[in-house]
């Protein structure tokens, strides 16, 4: 009973290990071989595969990052200098980036000289001066109340003639009295100049030829295909022009002024 | 002792198939050692390609030159800004002119408006005439554009007043438009 019991204990001692090594030994430099292989290509190979990969798309992105560069290189190098200057006068004066006093009286001047009739009282409405944060992303008002002279058919003439005059505006209501006088109120519009952030890796948009066509229009409603230059352009001399109104000085002592051509101002 | 026991084939046996394994085990190791270095100097050519760097520098190079034109680009930048609010200002605006007019086209010749107001939604007019055919006419002229829905929406007649000391009727209307 005690011989077939099995002695299940190894000994790894150093007889043993020679005889592994003497009866492998021919293995040793193949395995060794292979599995040096298998650590290259784990450690070394595949990352660099990984960073080929990565610099491939690296590549793609900068070429389309340079067509767009391209892109916009041509399309502002073939902006003709004094094309933009007109365009930027011209929409600058249609909306203007703060209120413009001048350009509203002298719109509404010419307005009512277009119109053939006398004009009489305005008033500003000032409105709300502190800061909105909607002010940055929306045209603000600047509301208008003038008295002119004449009758329905003069307001009429008066409206249009101001839907032709810069800064743009909107004539919200019009009353034609029995006493001959025309009440019109508008809304002469201003906008914040934007927040330019340069990043000349967004591909650049240009005005179209039919916004270009509208500032045309704008600037010139009778014969939109003149453009005014800039350099040549002079305002009209009006019987506004020694007028000179301060916004903030006038605002701080009440929201609402009321000022006659002949430059008196009453409350 | 037993002859029938014969170890020679399996030892064969066995011995063939350690040299089997070793001729396996040396193929493999040539097989891989070619394709790592295959591998690596393929890797090693490809990542040498040139072009990242040339397209940084062309880009550099464009980057620079529209550094340059950057006012031109923020002028660009102010008038789109412009032409977008503009367009939406134009597209918006009350068209009174054009509804003043269609009310003139309305009107008798031989009446006149005494009294006029419109702010874009409301119409409230008072229109006088020596008899009352031109007003009944510029009430029929009104019901007519009711359902052509030309301007007006609805009219309410707020009076029909005779003033003895011009001989005149005065005809008050208060319209909704459209």
């Amino acid at each position: 009973m005690n011989n077939s019991k099995v002695n299940t204990k190894v000994t790894l001692d150093e007889m043993v290990l020679k005889s592994l090594y003497y009866r492998y030994k021919d293995f040793t430099v193949p395995i060794s071989v292979i599995v040096v292989c298998i650590l290259l290509f784990l450690f070394l190979i595949i990352p660099q595969i990984q960073s080929f990969l990565a610099m491939k798309d690296s590549i793609s992105g900068d070429s389309q990052k340079l067509s767009t560069l391209q892109q916009n290189l041509k399309i502002i190098s073939s902006f003709d200098d004094n094309e933009l200057n007109n365009y930027l006068d011209i929409s600058t004066r249609a909306l203007p980036a703060e209120k413009d006093f001048a350009g509203v009286l002298q719109a509404i001047s010419s307005s009512a000289a277009g119109a053939g009739t006398i004009l009489g009282d305005y008033s500003f409405q000032i409105g709300d001066i502190t800061a909105d944060t909607k002010s940055k992303t929306t045209q603000l008002p600047l509301q208008l109340s003038i008295t002119i002279k004449g009758d329905l058919t003069t307001a009429r003439r008066f409206i249009e003639e101001l839907k032709n005059q810069l800064p743009l505006s909107d004539v919200t209501s019009v009353s034609v009295n029995s006493n001959g006088t025309i009440a019109v109120t508008a809304i002469f519009y201003y906008a914040p100049l934007p927040k330019i952030s340069f990043d000349d890796s967004i591909p650049l948009l240009t005005i179209s030829t039919k916004e270009k066509e509208m500032l045309k229009l704008l600037d010139n409603p009778s014969n939109p295909d003149s453009i005014t230059n800039v350099q040549a352009s002079t305002p009209t001399p009006t019987p506004f022009s020694s007028i000179t109104v301060t916004p903030t000085v006038v605002v701080s002592l009440t929201p609402t002024i009321a000022a006659s051509p002949s430059g008196g101002t009453s409350q | 002792m037993s002859v029938d026991i014969n170890l020679l084939p399996q030892k064969s046996r066995s011995k063939l198939s350690q040299e089997q394994l070793l001729t396996y085990s040396k193929i493999g190791a040539v097989i891989s050692s070619i394709v790592t270095v295959t591998f690596a100097v393929v890797i090693f050519l490809l990542n040498r390609d040139p072009s990242l760097a040339q397209i940084q520098a062309q880009e550099q190079t464009i980057l620079s030159q529209l550094t340059i034109l950057h006012n031109k680009t923020a002028k660009n930048l102010i008038i789109l800004d412009r032409v977008k609010r503009i367009e939406k200002i134009v597209q918006t605006r009350k068209t009174l002119d054009k509804d003043i007019t269609s009310i003139q086209k309305q009107l008798p010749e031989n009446a006149d408006v005494t009294t006029f107001s419109l702010d874009g939604q409301h119409l409230i007019m008072t229109i006088s005439a020596q008899s009352l055919f031109p007003l009944g006419n510029f009430v029929e002229s009104m019901t007519k554009d009711i359902t052509t829905k030309t301007l007006i929406k609805k009219v309410t007649i707020e009076g029909i007043i005779s003033d003895e000391k011009t001989g005149n009727f005065l005809l008050s209307i208060n319209a909704d438009l459209l």
